[in-house]
């Protein structure tokens, strides 16, 4: 028996909450036991591992087992698990039936154990995963899955061949019935349904087809956007959110977690999810699949939008599930607010009530509704296609006649009319900002960057210039949040631009780079700047250049990281060289054989 | 020379103990070991591109000083080496003991120059207290540079890891998948309007199956920079440049071969399973930088308990109320491992260690620091560090160094 230190005894006093202390002591023989503060046996000595009591039990091991006894000795979970994990909230993961074979555990299943010895989940699962922040975890029994809770219900019995991930709202699909390709790992048949926290089936597992909606965002693609004209492109790409909700395929490609903030489901007998039911997300259902629609869409007003095998749009009536229209629409938007952007022949759009009933004329395109205000788009002087601005009720508050009209913005509306005046109205239509405008772009944070008869600078939104219009060409950017802008002398293709600082409308070098990004773009303290996107450096707010213009654009970031941690560093011909080589993939692409070329090395 | 011998043994008391002064106030500053880790990859071997990922992304563990040079990986397609020649032959070949030595000082590859920089910082000298020595060329500078040899630059290890995948092909039958990050693509033909859908997401094709039971095997080579007084006074005499100098740099090129890397030996991990516990399933290659960082880290913590020189220093972090020490189950720590208590003291201007006293252990309350232990939840896991009782010998103090002796 072992005496043991005063310190020892301290720090196990504070450790231990039981009324005596029982200390694991190792006798002569290499077995542990416990002994009390005094070193007197009280537990014999038959165990080859003893674990500390803590809240009046300790882990115990004989041979390959292990269990946890009580202070009086008493096996509370038995002396026959393979493993036994640090309790959480007191339920002990446990292992079981597995054999060692070379110091590795193999074939063991996993189950829950309380404190108090009672099973809560039976050792015969291959593997449980971890709890996630949802209070869920998957269990696995030979090839099937399931769920459970913290509480070590079973939500989802092990039946599916596979589940997704619960998203953060506590939504996750399963599959029933699916076989797997092991060549492809892919699955591939089945029913698919998904499923809540409480394992209530949502979508019903029935379905070869699963997947949800989520508000469309109105961002249309690049490659879209370039082939359109540069006022077009813009407008577009200042359009705000549209209620049109748009599907989203959980694929059987890839196992899928749902995002956050879905708005609804679709299922369907198909594998193109052609004829799909709609499912709220608190599982009622909006529309049963096996209709007569290629795809319904998530109902907005009382109205789901459809489109049938003839890519041909419709409303359906979710109270009488009638079709709201005779003749369907070659497109449409889904209702926001009442009203819905539709097109009948393919060729010209109009505003559409929830009677059917257009509420506008008819334009060559409308724009999602900002404000109150739709741009549309006209044809009515020929080929030249110009922009007005409508209100709710069709009526023209911005005749169709100017060259490009931007959504309204910090209630100001940039635009140009077709005798090439430009300025600003307000909601109404009224000129606010007008006079000497050349051309305009919006407002954001009460600054809008606009063209004058001497140049290009900055309008507050009285019209008064913060930053004088006197520039060739500027840079868009967020000019309120930086502070500074990027102005040049020049134009077009020779355009080299320096940087100014907003507040004092003064430059702050006259270093002129050809390639620039604004500040806040990669870090809001320096910004990018070059001859080329591969020539590219970083310079401060200051005006300095800390970095040399050497580099591609995640070189020049990753040199500004280097610099950042070593503050006080000037930059040096070598660090140019270490982050050229430190980018190069053909560093680690060497033989073991080989003597790797010299360019390959730091040092 | 007395007063110089005072100065040097008040700057490693100063930098020493936890009691620091100045801008030394971190009691876990001491003086490591510097480690360069290279990783040999057999790249027609399954997973051979995922270890190599994950290996890229394991930082050197805070207990020693990252000393990796710009290659971290060179590549095999050997089934299986043949005793440690090969890897040993591209050591030579590649004079990895010459980089290794010029990292020491900064030394700039384009013109020869060098610098103390990284000695002073890691050797935790009062840096003006240094170069004023150096410039001198006194004695106590002699000495310093002496003791930054012994203790720092000549406590230089390269290790060369050959990790290949257990191919464990019970565990990767069963394919039934828990969630992949990928998100499916949208389909075009869903849009209610002419204008085109652009939110394309990326999809990965990870196999969590194939990740669960992931297991790997690393054999580990380790090897020492030699740097002895022959060594370190050819080169501060020869290959040494405060400012440019082509023929010193072209100098140094032409005889990088004397700047040796000397096999110390080599072990070899388990190859045991690593539980999926706290893999989060949006991220199943964690799977495999866990196995590959425990391997390792047990492979360091065995080279430490087989080659004493290899053995690292760390500093009793407080003794009040009880002793703890910042390693834990990463560093190989056991209920039947031992720690001597050193006191770094001067002698002749170089430091040496003293034993102070020897403690253990107390064994349910050692760190569990392992990677991803917190996920896993494993005990002792948010410890912070382990508890440990004196064995034997006089009063510990922090900032004391602690070395395992068994």
């Amino acid at each position: 028996m072992k005496v043991l230190s005063i310190l020892s005894l301290s720090l196990l006093i504070s450790v231990s909450a039981v009324a005596q202390t029982l200390i694991p002591d190792k006798n002569e023989k290499g077995k542990w036991g416990y002994v009390n503060d005094k070193g007197d046996k009280i537990i014999d000595y038959k165990y080859d591992e003893a674990g500390y009591f803590d809240d009046g039990v300790a882990t115990v091991k004989k041979g390959d087992n292990y269990g946890i006894i009580n202070s009086d000795g008493k096996e509370v979970i038995a002396v026959k698990y393979n493993l036994i994990e640090p309790p959480n909230k007191n339920i002990y993961r446990v292992a079981a039936d597995g054999k060692v074979k070379d110091g590795v555990l193999m074939d063991e299943k996993y189950g829950f154990i309380s404190k108090d010895g009672k099973i809560l989940l039976k050792p015969e699962f291959e593997e449980i995963g971890t709890f996630n922040d949802n209070g869920v975890a998957y269990i696995k029994k030979g090839n099937l899955y399931g769920y459970i809770n913290r509480d070590i219900d079973i939500i989802i019995p092990c039946k599916y061949n596979a589940v997704g991930s619960y998203n953060a709202d506590g939504f996750v699909w399963v599959a029933e019935g699916a076989k797997y390709e092991k060549n492809s790992s892919k699955f591939s048949g089945g029913k698919l349904g998904i499923f809540d926290l409480q394992g209530k089936a949502i979508v019903p597992l029935k379905y070869k087809a699963v997947g949800y909606y989520t508000p469309y965002k109105f961002n249309p693609s690049s490659k879209y956007l370039e082939s359109l004209h540069y006022n077009h492109r813009t407008i577009l790409k200042e359009a705000p959110d549209n209620a049109l909700f748009a599907p989203h395929h959980i694929t059987q490609e890839n196992l899928s977690v749902m995002p956050a903030g879905v708005k609804g489901f679709y299922g369907s007998a198909n594998n193109g999810a052609t004829k799909n039911a709609v499912y709220t997300t608190s599982g009622e259902m909006l529309v049963k699949d096996g209709n007569n629609f290629s795809f319904v869409f998530y109902p907005t007003d009382g109205f789901a939008l459809v489109k049938d095998n003839k890519s041909k749009f419709n409303f359906m009536n979710l109270n009488t599930g009638k079709l709201l229209l005779k003749k369907p629409l070659s497109d449409a938007w889904a209702f926001n607010n009442g009203l819905a952007i539709v097109s009948r022949d393919g060729n010209k759009y109009e505003i559409m009530n929830t009677d059917g009933e257009p509420v506008s004329p008819l334009y060559k395109n409308i724009f999602p509704e900002t404000d109150g205000r739709f741009i549309v788009k006209s044809d009515a002087s020929g080929s030249e296609l110009l922009y007005g601005l409508i209100d709710r009720q069709g009526r023209e508050i911005i005749p169709a006649n100017h060259i490009y009209i931007y959504p309204p913005a910090d209630g100001r509306i940039a635009c140009m009319t077709h005798d090439k005046e430009a300025g600003y109205k307000d909601l109404d239509g009224n000129w606010v900002i007008k006079g000497d405008l050349k051309n305009v772009y919006s407002f954001k944070g009460g600054l809008a960057l606009a063209k004058k008869s001497n140049g290009w600078g900055l309008l507050d939104n009285t019209g008064n210039e913060v930053v004088s219009c006197k520039w060739k060409t500027c840079k868009l950017g967020d000019f309120a949040k930086e502070g500074y802008i990027w102005v040049s002398e020049e134009e077009g293709d020779d355009a080299q631009f320096m940087l100014l600082r907003i507040s004092d409308d003064k430059l702050v070098s006259t270093d002129k780079y050809k390639w620039v990004r604004t500040f806040g773009s990669d870090f809001d303290e320096v910004a990018i700047v070059g001859s080329n996107a591969n020539n590219v450096g970083i310079i401060t707010k200051e005006g300095k250049l800390i970095v040399p213009a050497e580099f591609s654009v995640d070189q020049a970031r990753e040199a500004y990281n280097f610099l950042k941690e070593n503050p006080g560093k000037e930059w040096g011909e070598f660090d140019t060289y270490r982050v050229k080589l430190y980018s190069n993939p053909k560093r680690n692409k060497g033989k073991l054989s080989s003597k790797l070329e010299s360019s390959l090395w730091d040092y | 020379m007395n007063k110089f011998r005072y100065l040097l043994l008040a700057l490693i008391a100063a930098v020493t103990f936890s009691s620091f002064a100045g801008s030394n106030d971190d009691p876990t500053r001491y003086r490591r070991i510097s480690i360069c880790n290279i990783l040999v990859k057999h790249d027609n071997e399954k997973f051979a591109d995922e270890i190599e990922k994950q290996f890229l992304k394991i930082p050197v563990s805070e207990q020693y000083n990252d000393h990796n040079l710009s290659v971290r990986v060179v590549n095999t397609d050997l089934k299986k080496m043949k005793d440690d020649d090969e890897i040993t032959a591209f050591v030579k070949r590649n004079h990895l003991g010459s980089r290794l030595a010029g990292k020491w000082f900064n030394r700039n590859l384009l013109d020869g120059t060098c610098n103390m920089d990284l000695v002073k910082s890691r050797g935790l000298y009062d840096a003006s207290s240094f170069d004023y020595e150096m410039a001198q060329r006194s004695a106590r500078g002699k000495a310093l540079l002496e003791d930054a040899g012994e203790d720092l630059i000549g406590n230089t290890y390269l290790l060369m890891h050959e990790i290949t995948y257990v191919d464990k092909a019970k565990r990767s039958k069963t394919w039934g998948m828990i969630g992949a990050i990928a998100l499916g693509a949208l389909t075009a033909a869903g849009g209610g309007s002419s204008q085109q859908i652009s939110n394309v997401m990326n999809s990965t094709n990870n196999l969590i199956s194939s990740y669960k039971g992931f297991a790997v095997k690393v054999h580990t080579r380790l090897y020492r920079l030699k740097w002895d007084d022959e060594t370190s006074n050819r080169f501060y005499n020869e290959f040494y440049a405060a400012t440019p100098n082509p023929e010193i740099a072209k100098k140094f090129e032409e005889n990088r071969d004397k700047f040796k890397l000397e096999y110390v030996g080599d072990v070899i991990s388990k190859g045991g399973r690593t539980s999926f516990l706290g893999i989060r399933e949006e991220e199943p290659e964690l799977m495999i930088r866990k196995a590959c960082q425990r391997a390792l880290d047990e492979n360091v913590s065995e080279l430490q308990k087989k080659y004493d020189q290899f053995r690292i220093k760390s500093p009793v972090v407080s003794v009040s109320p009880t002793i703890t020490v910042n390693i834990g189950l990463k560093e190989g720590v056991s209920p039947e491992s031992k720690y001597e208590v050193l006191e770094a003291q001067e002698k002749d201007g170089k430091t040496v260690y003293k034993r102070i006293a020897v403690i253990k252990p107390v064994p349910n309350l050692i760190w569990d620091n392992r990677f991803m232990a917190q996920e896993e939840l494993a005990y002792g896991a948010n410890f912070g560090a382990t508890t440990f009782t004196k064995v034997s010998g006089g009063e510990i103090i922090p900032g004391y160094l602690v070395r395992q002796i068994e």
